[in-house]
C-alpha cells in the first residue's frame, strides 16, 4: 500500500519575507498586495491576527488597530523562491515530489522507514528539513495525495492517516474541507449532508446519476479510497533566490552583506537535492534602471558559502556595475557533487568535494584563470602552456608484487642515530649521475629585453634591467623556426655564464634582430 | 599511561582532585597545549624521500613531513631545481602536489622534463605575497596536497611596488597548517619568520658546466654543493654535491 507525504506551507507571502528578512520573526507582520488606497491586506502573522488584523482589510485599517504593525509588499520572485524552497524541502526527503499547489508538495513516502523510521518519523523530517530552509511548515503522512493534503492543512505540526484509518479521519470533516464545489455543498446541504461520515454513509450506486463525476469522487474521498497517481516533477535546472532592497547599495561591502544571506539559503536548497553549485551568476538590478549580469565561474562544484562570497567578490571587483543596487537576483547552476569510492589497495584518496571546495577557495583568492594543472601543447616554443582544470588521476595501487626492497624502504630502515655515514658530504660519480636531475628554468614572463655586444665569438656582454655582466662562458646558438604557416617564430637561443656565475638564456629574433633574457637557470 | 593519574594525586591538598582538574585536561587537550608521549612520538615528522640520494642522507631520511624547509634563492643557488626535483618525486609517487609560484617563474615543459606527472601538479599563479600566503592556506588546510611548494623568489626585473614582509602570524599559521595536514610546505626564496622553518637548505657554492669550445659548446648542466645549517630536526649539519643535467632547448615532447 502506497504511502504519501504532504509538506504543507501556509501564508507563503508572509513566509517569504520573514525568510528574507528573519529578524522580522516575532513581530506583528503583514503583507499587502495593491497600491495606494486600494491596498488591501493578504496575510498576517499570529502576532498581528491577535491585535485584530485580518486578510482583506485596508491598510490604513489595519494600522490604525495594529499602530505598530510592519506592512510589506513582497515581490513575486521572493513569493515563488519561497515556493520552490518548499519543494526542494521536500525533495530532500523523498526524490519523488509533486507540488499540488504553491506551498503543498506531495511525495511518495513509501520505503522511506529505513531513514526515517516509521510514518511519524518521514513527517518530522519534512519539517527538519522545511527548518532549515527558513520555513515553518505541517506535514503528514496518509494513502493518498487528498488525504495527505487535507491531512497537512488541517494540522499545526505532524498529523498520520494510518493504513485502514481513513474514513474515520475524515468521518467529521466538513464537505468543504474535501474541496467540494460551492454547488455540490449546495445540493449535499439540501440532503441534510453536511460531513464526510454522512456521505460516505450512502450507496454508491446511485452517486454517479445524482451528483455527476465530481460527487462519485468526492464520495469515494470521503470512503477514504484515494487513488490518485503521484506525478513526480523533474529536478530543477537551476535555483534562484532575491534580494530586494529598500534602499540603493553603492559600496561593496553593503552589497556582500545582504549577498551572504541570500547565498546561504540557495545553498541549503542545493544541498537538498545532494549537489554544489558549478556556476552562479549574479543578476544586479541598478538605479534607476538596468541589470548587471555577472557570470561566476567556479573552478569546481562547491557549497562552501565563504569561497561563493569570495568569488562573487572577486567578479563585482573585476565588473563594477557602474551604479547604486537595488535588488539582487542569485541563480545557481547545480552539479553533482563527485563521490569515489574507497580503493583496496590503494592510498585513501582526498574527497573529491573536499578537494574542489579548496580549489574554489584558491581560485577565489588568485582568480580563476591562475590556477590549473599545466598542460603543454604540441610545440616546440618552450614558453608555451595552457592552464587546465586540476582533476587527478587516483594514485596508484600501493600493493607490491616485489620482494627487492625499495630505495625508500633502504632509506628508512637504516639506523640514523649510529651515524652510518649518512651525513658523508660526497656522493660518488655513479650515484650522482644516476640521480642527476634537470636544471630548472626560471622564466621571465614576460621576457626582459637585452641590449647585447656581439661579437665573432658569440654575446660579450649582456644589460637587461637588473641583469648586468659581462659573458663568460656562451653556449649556442640553437635556432628554431617554426610556425611559419601562423606566426612565424625564427630565433637563436644562447646560454650564456655571466661574471657573477649566473646562466641566462637568452634570444635573438632573427626577423627583428631584438635580444631577449627568457631565463635563468636556477 | 598510569603518568597522568600518578601526577594528579601528588596534588594532595585539593579535594577530588581528577574531578576538578579533568575539565582543564579536557581543554588543554582541545587546543593541544598538552600531549602524551606516545602523541609526541607520532607528531614526529616522517621523512618523505626526494629523489636524491644524497640529500635524502643529508636530511636523515627525506623531507620531514608537516614542517616548513627553505631553500636559499640568492641569485644563481639552484634553488629551484631542488624545488623541482622534489616535486617531480611527489607527483611520480602518486601524490598530488600544489606551486604557488609568485614570481611566475615555472617553466611546465622544464617540470615535464625532469619527469614531474603534471596530472598532479596544481600550478596557482598569484599576483601578490599576501595571496600567495592565502593561497597557501588554503591548500594546506584542504589536506590534498602532501607537497606545497610557495615559491616566493623575487626576479631580477624587479616588482614594481614594493609589498609589505610577510607577518610571522602568517608564517606561524602555515606551519600548523602544514602540521595538520602532515604536508611538507617548501619556501623557496623570501624570508621566512625565525623559528617557523624545521630547516634551511642554502647553496654555498655553484658552478655551471659547458663542454667544447667554440660555435659548437654546449651547456651540461650545473653543479652545486647544498648545505643544511643548524635545523630543528635535530640533524647533524653538512654539505652534499648535486648534479643538475640543462633542460633542452626546444621545448621536449608534450
Amino acid at each position: 500500500m502506497r504511502r504519501i507525504g504532504c509538506l504543507f506551507v501556509p501564508d507563503l507571502p508572509l513566509q517569504a519575507l520573514v525568510r528574507g528578512e528573519p529578524e522580522l520573526m516575532g513581530a506583528p507582520l503583514a503583507v499587502a498586495s495593491g497600491e495606494g488606497a486600494r491596498a488591501r491586506i493578504d496575510c498576517v502573522s499570529v502576532q498581528a491576527r491577535t491585535q485584530g488584523v485580518r486578510p482583506g482589510l485596508p491598510v490604513s485599517d489595519a494600522l490604525v488597530l495594529a499602530p505598530k504593525l510592519i506592512v510589506r509588499w513582497v515581490p513575486a520572485a521572493l513569493i515563488e523562491a519561497t515556493r520552490a524552497a518548499a519543494l526542494d524541502a521536500a525533495a530532500s526527503v523523498s526524490p519523488r515530489v509533486e507540488e499540488l499547489a504553491p506551498g503543498v508538495a506531495l511525495l511518495d513516502a513509501k520505503g522511506l522507514q529505513q531513514l526515517h523510521g516509521d510514518d511519524r518519523g518521514v513527517a518530522a523530517a519534512l519539517i527538519a528539513a522545511a527548518s532549515r530552509l527558513g520555513l515553518d511548515a505541517s506535514a503528514s503522512v496518509a494513502s493518498g495525495k487528498a488525504l495527505a493534503r487535507i491531512a497537512a492543512m488541517g494540522s499545526d505540526g505532524i498529523e498520520v492517516i494510518p493504513k485502514g484509518g481513513e474514513r474515520a479521519f475524515l468521518a467529521p470533516l466538513s464537505l468543504a474541507q474535501l474541496g467540494a464545489s460551492p454547488k455540490l455543498l449546495e445540493t449535499l446541504s439540501r440532503w441534510g449532508i453536511a460531513t464526510a461520515g454522512a456521505l460516505a454513509t450512502l450507496p454508491a450506486d446511485g452517486i454517479g446519476s445524482r451528483l455527476g463525476a465530481e460527487g462519485v469522487a468526492l464520495h469515494r474521498l470521503a470512503c477514504g479510497s484515494d487513488p490518485a497517481p503521484l506525478i513526480p516533477r523533474s529536478p530543477p535546472e537551476r535555483f534562484e533566490e532575491v534580494v530586494e532592497l529598500d534602499y540603493e547599495l553603492a559600496a561593496i561591502e553593503g552589497l556582500l552583506f545582504v549577498l551572504r544571506p541570500a547565498l546561504e539559503r540557495l545553498v541549503e536548497r542545493v544541498s537538498c537535492y545532494a549537489l554544489s553549485c558549478r556556476a552562479l551568476e549574479l543578476r544586479l538590478l541598478l538605479e534607476p534602471v538596468g541589470e548587471a549580469i555577472l557570470p561566476v565561474e567556479l573552478a569546481a562544484p562547491t557549497r562552501e558559502v565563504s569561497t561563493l562570497l569570495s568569488l562573487c567578490r572577486s567578479a563585482i571587483e573585476r565588473r563594477p556595475p557602474g551604479a547604486a543596487v537595488r535588488g539582487v537576483r542569485i541563480i545557481a547552476i547545480p552539479a553533482a557533487a563527485r563521490h569515489e569510492q574507497l580503493r583496496l589497495f590503494g592510498r585513501p584518496t582526498v574527497a573529491p568535494e573536499k578537494l574542489a571546495t579548496a580549489l574554489a577557495r584558491v581560485a577565489a583568492i588568485v582568480g580563476d584563470d591562475r590556477l590549473g594543472r599545466p598542460s603543454l601543447p604540441d610545440s616546440h616554443l618552450r614558453e608555451s602552456f595552457t592552464l587546465s582544470r586540476f582533476d587527478p588521476p587516483p594514485p596508484p595501487d600501493e600493493l607490491s608484487f616485489s620482494a627487492e626492497p625499495t630505495r625508500a624502504t633502504c632509506i628508512s630502515n637504516r639506523d640514523v642515530t649510529k651515524g652510518e655515514s649518512l651525513f658523508s658530504a660526497d656522493v660518488t660519480e655513479g650515484d650522482r649521475s644516476a640521480r642527476a636531475g634537470v636544471a630548472s628554468l626560471r622564466l621571465f614572463r614576460p621576457p626582459l629585453p637585452a641590449q647585447v655586444q656581439h661579437g665573432p665569438a658569440g654575446p660579450q656582454s649582456l644589460r637587461a634591467g637588473a641583469v648586468t655582466g659581462w659573458v663568460v662562458s656562451c653556449a649556442g646558438p640553437w635556432r628554431l623556426d617554426v610556425g611559419w604557416h601562423e606566426e612565424p617564430v625564427c630565433r637563436d637561443a644562447f646560454d650564456v655564464e655571466l661574471s657573477d656565475g649566473a646562466v641566462y638564456r637568452l634570444l635573438r629574433d632573427l626577423r627583428t634582430g631584438q635580444w631577449s633574457v627568457v631565463g635563468r637557470y636556477d | 599511561m598510569a603518568q597522568p593519574s600518578r601526577a594528579l594525586g601528588a596534588w594532595r591538598g585539593l579535594p577530588n582532585q581528577e574531578g576538578e582538574l579533568a575539565p582543564l585536561l579536557k581543554d588543554l587537550r582541545r587546543i593541544q597545549a598538552l600531549i602524551t608521549p606516545a602523541e609526541l612520538e607520532h607528531r614526529a615528522p616522517s621523512p618523505v624521500p626526494t629523489g636524491l640520494d644524497a640529500l635524502d642522507r643529508l636530511l636523515g631520511g627525506g623531507l620531514p613531513e608537516g614542517r616548513i624547509v627553505r631553500l636559499g634563492a640568492a641569485k644563481g643557488t639552484f634553488a629551484s631545481a631542488l624545488g623541482l626535483r622534489m616535486l617531480s618525486e611527489c607527483t611520480v609517487s602518486g601524490k598530488n602536489a600544489a606551486l604557488i609560484d609568485r614570481a611566475d617563474a615555472f617553466d611546465p615543459r622544464g617540470a615535464a622534463e625532469a619527469g614531474a606527472e603534471l596530472e598532479r601538479l596544481l600550478w596557482c599563479r598569484p599576483a601578490t605575497d599576501r595571496a600567495a600566503i592565502r593561497a597557501a592556506d588554503a591548500l594546506l588546510a584542504s589536506a590534498a596536497f602532501p607537497l606545497v611548494i610557495l615559491d616566493l623568489g623575487r626576479e631580477e626585473r624587479g616588482r614594481g611596488r614594493r609589498e609589505e614582509p610577510i607577518s610571522s602570524g602568517a608564517w606561524q599559521r602555515l606551519a600548523r597548517g602544514a602540521e595538520a595536514a602532515r604536508a611538507c610546505l617548501i619556501v623557496v626564496g623570501g624570508e621566512v619568520a625565525a623559528g617557523v622553518s624545521a630547516a634551511t637548505l642554502s647553496a654555498v657554492q655553484s658552478r655551471a658546466r659547458f663542454r667544447g669550445q667554440g660555435p659548437g659548446r654546449i651547456f651540461e648542466g650545473l653543479e652545486l654543493t647544498v648545505s643544511l645549517e643548524r635545523n630543528r630536526l635535530g640533524l647533524p649539519p653538512g654539505e652534499i654535491r648535486l648534479s643538475f643535467q640543462a633542460p633542452s632547448h626546444f621545448g621536449g615532447d608534450p
